[in-house]
Order: C-alpha cells, then sequence, then structure tokens
C-alpha cells in the first residue's frame, strides 16, 4: 500500500497539483512516527504506513507552518477525515482545498488505542483516492459503552474520579494544541485582559481548563483521540468529550465529521430541536 | 568585563563538595533508609507509580515507593519549583490591606530515588536563581533538600545523558548516589557534608571495602547509551546559523503544547499572575513555555516570535547556546523526557545530531576552502 501512496505522492508533487504532502516518517524511537511534510518528489521514500501512525494530521491543515506551504494532499485515516469533514463544516477549510489521501485502517497501536474497536469507519467517508481494501462499518458496535458504565457511578464518585484526574493537570495545553477543532486563534485560556481562565493548576484553574476545553469541543469533538493520546499525565479526555458527545447526540441526533452538508447544532435552529431544558 | 558584569556573573558556590565518602548499604536497607528519613521528620518525596504514571510524590511508607521505571513522567524539580505557587496574598479590609508574606520553606526534604540526570540538573538550575536575583524559593527549599539518587543500569532510546557530559552514574547534584553493584549491595558515594550528616544519623551505611567499584556495574549502560551526537559541534553551529532553513525542516510538525519544557528537568520559566477578588487575592508564580504563542506576545500585540519554527529554535538556543554563554552550563541533562513525551516525536535528539552533522559538514568545507 506505501508504495501506492509514494507513487502518487510523487506524481502529485511532480505535475504541481499540491505543493505538500502530509504524511507519517519513522520515528526516531522503535513503535513511533513522526509527521512529515513532502514537498520535493524525491523525498516521497521517506513516507510510511503502519500501525504507528497514531497522528492525526488534520491538525496540521489549519497551522500556518503548514498552510502557508500551498495545497496540500493529506494522508488520512477514517477517523482523520472526520476531523477534516468538520474542519469543512465549520468553514474553516474548502473541500477542494484539500486532497484527501485516504487510507482504509484496521485500527493504530500495539494493543489497539481504545478509540479503534469502536471506529465506524475503518474505510474513510470522504476521499480523493483510497488506498487499501476497502472495510465495512461495523454495525453492532455501541461507542458509549463505557460512558454509560461511568454515569452508573454516582455524582460523588464521578466527582471525586474528575477531582482526582484534573488534580494531574499540568497546564501544558497539549490537549488543545494536538486537537485539530481547536483552531481558536486565540484560545479563551490565552486572554489575559482580563484572564477567564486561571493559568494555575490548582484546582479551580485545573477545572476551568478541562471543563471550558470539554463545553467548547462538545458537538464538535470527533473522538479522534489525540487529546488523550498527548496527555502527559493521563487523564483520560477522551471521557469526558463522548459524555458531551452522547449528549448531542441524543438530544440533535448528530455527530460531527460524517457528513459535510450537515449544520452542527450549535450554528443552526430547528423547531424540532429538544427543548426540554427551557422551563 | 566591568567589575558589574563580574558581579552579575558570579554564583553561589554550591555547597562544597568534599572528597566523595565511599560507604556500602545492603539492599534490604534501602526501605530502611527511607523509614529513617521519615523517622527523623524528614518530608519524604519519591517516585510512585500510580496506573501507568510514575511521579515524585510525598510518601509515609518506603511500600509506596517504584523504582523500575528509568525516568519519571515528570521530573522532581517541582519539589523546589512547583508548577503553581503562591508568592504572596492580600486581603483588603475595610481600612487596611493586609498582606500574607510569610512562608516557611525550610521543611527539611528528602527527594529519594531520583536519578543522576535529574539529580545533575539541580546545580544548572542554581546558576539561575542565583543569578542576578536570588530566588529565594529556589535556593531556601534548595538548602533544606537532601537529594538522594540511584545510578541507572538500564536506559531506553530517548535517554542521552552521555551525549552531554554526564553519565548513567553522575554524582552532580547527589548529596548521595548509590550505585547497585552486586545483588546484594549499593555503593554509596556521599558528596556533601549534608550527605554525610544524614547518613551518620541513619546507621545504615558500612564500611565499604577499598575494592568497591562502580564502573563494572554501570559499563553496560554506558555502552548501551553510546554517544548520540557530538556535543562539542552543538554551540559553535548555533552561534552561526540563527538563521537557516534547518530549523524549518525539523520543527515544523510542533504544535506549541508545553510537554517538552514541562517534563524537563531544567527548563524554568515562570508566569507571575494576580488572581484577585473583591476582598482579596494573590500573587501566583506559574510554570510558563516558550513554546505558547502567548509566551512572547508584547502589549502592542506584536510577537517578535510568531510561528512555532522560531519558538521550537529558541527552546534549542537556550538549552544549548543562551545557557551556556550567560551561565556556562548547558540546560539539558539527556534525561530524554521531551523526546520520550512528544506527541509530534519532534525528537530533540534527532534535532542535535542534525545539528552535529551540519556542523562536520561545515567544517570539512571550511577546510577544503
Amino acid at each position: 500500500m506505501i508504495e501506492q501512496i509514494r507513487e502518487k505522492a510523487k506524481e502529485l508533487l511532480t505535475s504541481g497539483e499540491v505543493k505538500v504532502v502530509i504524511g507519517y516518517e519513522n520515528g526516531g524511537l522503535p513503535e513511533t512516527t513522526r509527521p512529515v511534510f513532502i514537498t520535493t518528489s524525491d523525498e516521497v521514500e521517506r513516507l510510511v504506513w503502519n500501525k504507528h501512525c497514531y497522528a492525526n494530521l488534520a491538525t496540521f491543515l489549519v497551522r500556518n507552518e503548514v498552510s502557508s506551504i500551498g495545497k496540500p494532499a493529506i494522508i488520512a485515516k477514517g477517523c482523520d477525515v472526520k476531523a477534516i469533514t468538520a474542519l469543512i463544516q465549520e468553514s474553516q477549510i474548502q473541500r477542494e482545498d484539500v486532497l484527501i489521501l485516504g487510507v482504509t485502517c484496521e485500527g493504530v497501536g500495539d494493543p489497539l488505542l481504545s478509540k479503534c474497536p469502536i471506529c465506524d469507519v475503518n474505510t474513510p467517508r470522504d476521499y480523493d483516492i483510497l488506498f487499501g481494501e476497502e472495510i465495512p462499518p461495523k454495525t453492532d458496535i455501541n461507542k458509549f459503552a463505557d460512558v454509560e458504565e461511568f454515569e452508573e457511578k454516582s455524582p460523588e464518585e464521578r466527582w471525586e474520579f474528575w477531582e482526582k484526574q484534573f488534580e494531574k493537570c499540568i497546564k501544558c495545553y497539549a490537549c488543545r494544541q494536538v486537537c485539530p477543532l481547536c483552531y481558536c486563534e486565540i484560545c479563551i485560556a490565552d486572554k489575559n485582559q482580563p484572564q477567564w481562565i486561571e493559568t494555575s493548576s490548582h484546582t479551580r484553574g485545573n477545572y476551568h481548563w478541562n471543563l471550558i476545553r470539554a463545553w467548547h469541543l462538545s458537538g464538535r469533538c470527533i473522538d479522534c483521540g489525540e487529546c488523550e493520546r498527548a496527555c502527559p499525565v493521563d487523564i483520560p479526555l477522551s471521557l469526558l468529550n463522548r459524555r458531551l458527545a452522547k449528549s448531542v447526540k441524543e438530544r440533535f441526533g448528530y455527530e460531527p465529521g460524517y457528513d459535510k452538508e450537515a449544520a452542527p447544532p450549535f450554528t443552526d435552529f430547528k423547531q424540532e430541536d429538544s427543548q426540554e431544558f427551557i422551563k | 568585563m566591568s567589575d558589574d558584569d563580574q558581579e552579575k556573573l558570579s554564583v553561589e558556590e554550591p555547597e562544597k563538595e568534599t572528597q566523595p565518602i565511599l560507604k556500602a548499604l545492603r539492599p534490604e536497607n534501602l526501605n530502611d533508609l527511607i523509614r529513617k528519613g521519615l523517622d527523623l521528620g524528614y518530608r519524604v518525596l519519591a517516585p510512585v507509580k500510580a496506573d501507568e504514571l510514575v511521579t515524585f510524590e510525598q510518601i509515609s511508607s518506603p511500600d509506596e515507593v517504584f523504582l523500575e521505571s528509568i525516568t519519571t513522567r515528570m521530573s522532581p524539580k517541582s519539589v523546589l519549583f512547583p508548577r503553581t505557587e503562591r508568592v504572596f496574598s492580600y486581603r483588603i479590609g475595610k481600612d487596611q490591606i493586609a498582606v500574607e508574606d510569610k512562608q516557611d520553606f525550610t521543611a527539611p526534604t528528602i527527594i529519594f530515588g531520583c536519578r543522576p540526570c535529574d539529580a545533575a540538573s539541580f546545580p544548572i538550575m542554581d546558576r539561575l536563581f542565583q543569578w542576578d536575583y536570588h530566588d529565594k524559593f529556589w535556593n531556601e527549599r534548595r538548602k533544606a533538600t537532601l537529594v538522594i539518587s540511584i545510578s541507572c543500569l538500564d536506559c531506553d532510546e530517548a535517554c542521552f545523558c552521555t551525549s552531554v557530559g554526564l553519565a548513567p552514574d553522575s554524582t552532580q547534584g547527589s548529596d548521595i548516589l548509590l550505585t547497585q553493584i552486586s545483588p546484594d549491595q549499593y555503593l554509596a558515594e556521599i558528596m556533601t557534608e549534608k550527605g554525610a550528616d544524614f547518613a551518620e544519623k541513619t546507621g545504615l551505611f558500612d564500611e565499604a571495602g577499598a575494592d568497591l567499584e562502580k564502573e563494572p556495574a554501570t559499563k553496560a549502560v554506558k555502552e548501551k547509551l553510546g554517544e548520540k551526537f557530538d556535543v562539542e559541534k552543538i554551540k559553535p553551529w548555533l552561534d552561526q546559523n540563527y538563521d537557516h532553513d534547518f530549523w524549518k525542516e525539523v520543527t515544523r510538525m510542533c504544535i506549541g503544547c508545553g510537554i517538552c519544557t514541562y517534563v524537563c528537568p531544567t527548563c524554568h520559566c515562570f508566569d507571575l499572575v494576580d488572581e484577585a477578588h473583591y476582598d482579596g487575592g494573590a500573587k501566583i508564580k506559574n510554570w510558563d513555555a516558550c513554546q505558547f504563542a502567548a509566551f512572547t506576545v508584547h502589549a502592542s500585540g506584536h510577537n517578535p516570535r510568531p510561528d512555532q519554527i522560531s519558538r521550537h529554535r529558541q527552546r534549542i538556543m537556550h538549552k544549548y547556546k543562551y545557557y551556556p554563554d550567560n551561565l556556562g552550563a548547558i540546560l539539558c541533562t539527556g534525561c530524554g523526557r521531551c523526546v520520550r513525551h512528544c506527541p509530534m516525536e519532534v525528537n530533540l535528539i534527532r534535532i542535535l545530531k542534525g545539528i552535529s552533522q551540519a556542523a562536520t559538514v561545515d567544517d570539512t568545507q571550511k577546510r577544503a576552502r
């Protein structure tokens, strides 16, 4: 498969159809890969595709250091394509501005990352060229099984759990930086006139940050799990994200990243929207 | 150099290193050593494992200690330089403002089981915190802290202490360094008076025979570590190549999070913030990171480091050029945490290797001319 990807990358760069191919190369540590930005056809041999291609490269589509190079082609797994689609839904990029080299994926990581067994986009839902055998979407999965299990706990238990988790937070903002949907040029956490979100990593500051981050991604998070993978202190951020995703799905029948024509619920009003919270 | 400059550069001598006293310690006494520390009233911080996360935590029993990891996830710098601490607080009363700034930093503390790369970071950071301004938060705590480290007998691919002039059995920064030289013996190198006093008080150390050597025990790990780049070539290249396409190529995947700086034992930038309420508030000192876009934003809105490429270059320049220029030491101990925990595998070793290779090519070309 990688040979075909390299061949295509070479062709795209030679013809000038794209200026950069965003992909993966082998990392320096064992079982790692690193994002790579190929701009000339003689570098395509650096590209690799394997189960250690964790990073969601879509995050680079909205980073000036990369977007300034010119039109990109991007190697994208199904989950990464959801991020691209969500960026299109939120008008951050135009579909024609990116060439998607979709790869079918049976999951990454060894053992598999927790997002992989509940993935229903093993074949990306949008692409310009697809590499790999098509894998039919799984239908018998419950994406929210762990959320439901967690909801069984009492509010006190849940509070205690999150208090312990957030206590570890060091405010490195890796969860934000790695997230393809956290594209605000100036994050609310960086606004300091006044300082809305305390930068201190005391209990209050950590709650501020972690809750604001999760809320700002409700109905927007496509669950690529990059925040959780990046977190240097192992906070289970995906559990938090998916709790909100579950609410949005239940109330609005909406999941981001599946249909580029669908209007995100927080930018759209429908008469029949669930409004039971208005008393 | 003017007298003023001379004064600026004077660094308080670290506690005098006497000729190391060599002692022996039996492995079964390691726990007793911790217990003794606790009994003597020390606050003891040691690596503790919770799920997969190993960090330095205050312990109340040796049973909590986990010494199996190569490094802890976070470095022990937070013992001396917490990620968040109160500088002072105040309360606005009816007719007066009461300031509360008395803090006691003198609680005797032991950092137990840290690695030589982490211990080495303390004297490196002393240079900064004892430079033009003597930071009482760091210095007072430092005085009250005893560092007992344990030599590494294993390493991983991210470790590179031997490439920055250190070693898995370096004594730099340790009051006592323990090296397991056989299944039934640790060699203790007691480096300072502080360490000697403590060792004496515990009564757990035996006289060491003249034949005790740590080299045979650490030889294998030193060989495994090898030399990953030529550190001598780094600064001369950095001196000449502030503007170079190399930076773009090697840092473009950096997403600008603070992981590398926050897990680092030597990164020390902080921000002072006010957290105020209607009847009082506090001045708080928080870790800050050169990788954040907001780190250098001026009041005018101008940002002299406008992209991640310049911000990442800054981190390397600071560690391998500016700090050596200003304070005479490399601001890196090769602990490898930034390499291990970067979500995008930016990999400092790769960058330094690249610089060392580029410098070699430059040298060869110069000679050819």
